[in-house]
């Protein structure tokens, strides 16, 4: 009974930190701009996919190869900014305008990589062992429990960044109001800029090391969104912590639901619980910073 | 009037004889390959394809049938069923083909029946599982096995080593669910148990709370319906659970990508398999294979290609079929050939087990529902399918 508990809330740890990771990551480009990037988990796939290019192909070491995923992910991600956000930013687009526009981006990243690799998936070589590792009477794996590693690593990092430095101010000054943060001096274009990139790089590094276990596929990146938006909408979009629990929160859900009952109707059954929370909650479950801003 | 009258009849002679000259003309012996050689399932059509080149091309270097070489007309469909069905009706409409050889992914097959139905061409399907293509067929003929047939293959061997237990894990997509539910089908009335059917979500990264509900329900034998990663994923974590219960995993065991990913976690996943490696006559064709293609793991679809190309050389050499090929009778010709693989397709092809028939009768359509199928495992972390003994099912 305890043990399978224990099983339970592992796993639903650790699915809980890859949907944790894309749910930050769509949450911090939220917060300076408004605006949901539905290319964000394109950013997973060219993470795993790159890293195939890295590691397999071009048998570089595995560091090497992680900071060419990185470069990958942020040229992408300059690509995406100055492709569709700020163009439309400065014709004055609509939010919603902006997120269809993102939209197209995510389909051009994935024909792109579907013209590189093709449709078949591929191997990804693990950065840490695939060996079992006993964690008392539990068992996982070192690539397994680094996705854990992963999501609180940046979580922490982002929080630094956010509540502890003048540059943190910056961003969430722009994200309760552009115009204002910019008649303070803030440049509100690099700040929604260093978003972007700090968001595919966090999607480009969580894709490289969820590839080993997922398997690599170019269409990786909608399943990916698809988790990591339920669980922003859950915890709550405007915040990226709230958004992250979201992540975990849908995880647990899973484990629990598949324990217990059956994962064929995990996903129905956590729509109409996002629904019922956001009849009582607007703004999700931690949203109370995004209610106040409003 | 007369002389219109007379120019009437005149017009109608022309056309009669002309009629005459062109029915005189034997028909080319056109055959069109539709399939997929570029998309997800380009191995299977260019594998197929190629096997029946190994037929074909001898054949027509030995003088063809009747003097006549056989000529491939071959279509790329690209896994789209709408541009499988412009390549199918320009096969019947322009190209004047005899008959259409393909259809490998279920959806483009299933279009090309529609094709094969509306224009009354025959249509040879090769790898595709979807049971209903060959429902009621009348034009169309498959070598590949039917997914329910191989849960019917998976359901006898199991209850032939005296398994009572099987528990069940598949992916939530419909190939995942449709397979498990072919199984419960197959397998409840041999009196075997289902311990448990678990789901699970192919985005999934941690699938341990399902292996875990599977470890508890205490199988004799696992069965896994997955696609390829989340294929890879789940006999990871079955083994690294500790489960040793004999694993069978249907058709994705047997695909290159599982096994990569799989690697060693891989080994000793079995697989109803429709190419016995035991046969001589198998492994002479893959070495055959090897040596002008490269080389091949254990595949269907190469065998699919060559018993197509087999029955099609028999098929054309036909005496009814060559009565309409030779008098120009295009539909005539296409009828007999429907006719002719009917009559002529119980034959020991390349599938199957030794001495196994395919089964073309009227009803039937294909490979038969028993004895068809031989169990392989994956071996060599990955990089080789061998024969299984089942008899390690048992233990």
């Amino acid at each position: 009974m305890l043990m399978t508990l224990s099983y339970l809330l592992l796993a639903g740890l650790t699915n809980g930190s890859v949907y944790g990771l894309i749910a930050l990551s769509l949450s911090v480009i939220y917060s300076a701009s408004r605006v949901i990037n539905f290319a964000q988990g394109e950013f997973v796939m060219l993470g795993a996919m790159s890293a195939v290019l890295f590691l397999v192909t071009l048998a570089l070491p595995w560091p090497v190869a992680l900071v060419a995923v990185i470069v990958v992910s942020v040229v992408v991600a300059l690509g995406l900014d100055h492709g569709i956000y700020r163009p439309l930013v400065r014709r004055k687009a609509e939010p919603l305008t902006i997120m269809i526009g993102t939209l197209a981006g995510a389909i051009v990243i994935y024909g792109s990589a579907f013209l590189i690799w093709g449709p078949e998936p591929r191997f990804v070589p693990p950065v840490l062992s695939l060996a079992p590792i006993r964690l008392g009477f539990l068992i996982s794996n070192a690539q397994q429990l680094s996705l854990i590693v992963l999501f609180f690593g940046f979580l922490a990092l982002t929080w630094f960044i956010l509540y502890r430095t003048r540059f943190g101010l910056s961003v969430r000054a722009t994200g309760v109001d552009p115009k204002v943060a910019l008649l303070m001096g803030i440049r509100s274009e690099r700040i929604v800029q260093f978003t972007f990139i700090y968001s595919a790089a966090m999607s480009g590094i969580a894709g490289m090391m969820i590839g080993p276990l997922l398997g690599a596929h170019v269409s990786m990146g909608i399943l990916i969104t698809v988790k990591g938006f339920m669980a922003a909408i859950l915890g709550g979009l405007g915040s990226p912590f709230a958004a992250a629990a979201g992540g975990l929160a849908i995880g647990m859900l899973e484990a629990l639901m598949a324990g217990y009952g059956t994962s064929l109707y995990a996903e129905p059954a956590i729509f109409v619980l996002i629904l019922m929370v956001l009849i009582v909650r607007p703004y999700g479950l931690l949203g109370d910073y995004e209610a106040e801003r409003r | 009037m007369p002389k219109m009258k007379r120019s009437a009849a005149g017009l109608a002679a022309i056309l009669a004889m002309t009629a005459g000259v062109a029915a005189a003309e034997p028909l080319d012996l056109v055959v069109c390959a539709v399939d997929d050689r570029s998309g997800s399932a380009a191995d299977t059509g260019i594998e197929s394809l190629n096997a029946l080149h190994m037929v074909l091309d001898p054949v027509n270097a030995a003088g063809g049938i009747n003097g006549q070489d056989i000529r491939i007309v071959e279509y790329d469909s690209k896994t789209d069923p709408q541009l499988a069905a412009n390549f199918g009706t320009r096969c019947a409409e322009d190209d004047n083909a005899l008959l259409i050889i393909g259809g490998s992914p279920s959806a483009v097959a299933n279009s090309l029946v529609t094709v094969a139905n509306q224009n009354k061409i025959p249509l040879w399907i090769l790898a595709a599982a979807s049971p209903e293509l060959t429902d009621d067929a009348q034009y169309q003929f498959r070598f590949g096995p039917k997914v329910t047939q191989d849960s019917i293959a998976v359901a006898d061997a199991l209850a032939a080593q005296g398994i009572k237990k099987v528990g069940i894990i598949n992916n939530s997509v419909p190939f995942g669910i449709s397979g498990a539910a072919s199984a419960i089908e197959a397998l409840e009335p041999k009196g075997i148990e289902i311990t448990t059917q678990q789901t699970y979500d192919v985005a999934a990264t941690d699938v341990s709370p399902q292996i875990i509900n599977l470890m508890q329900s205490e199988p004799e034998v696992v069965l896994v319906y997955p696609y390829p990663a989340d294929g890879a994923r789940v006999i990871r974590t079955i083994r690294q659970m500790g489960m040793t219960q004999p694993v069978i995993m249907p058709r994705v065991g047997a695909m290159k990508a599982f096994r990569e990913l799989a690697a060693d976690a891989g080994n000793g996943v079995m697989i109803p398999s429709s190419v016995d490696p035991s046969r001589e006559d198998v492994e002479k064709f893959f070495d055959e294979y090897a040596e002008k293609f490269g080389e091949l793991a254990l595949s269907p679809s190469p065998a699919q290609g060559h018993d197509a190309g087999m029955l099609l050389t028999q098929v054309l050499k036909d005496a009814a079929v060559q009565e309409k090929i030779q008098a120009g009778d295009l539909q005539g010709a296409r009828d007999a050939i429907v006719e002719a693989t009917g009559r002529l397709g119980n034959f020991n092809g390349l599938q199957g087990q030794k001495d196994v028939a395919y089964n073309f009768a009227a009803g039937h359509h294909g490979p038969p529902d028993t004895g068809f199928f031989v169990f392989i495992e994956v071996a060599g972390n990955g990089k080789e399918l061998v024969g299984a003994d089942i008899s390690k099912l048992a233990k």
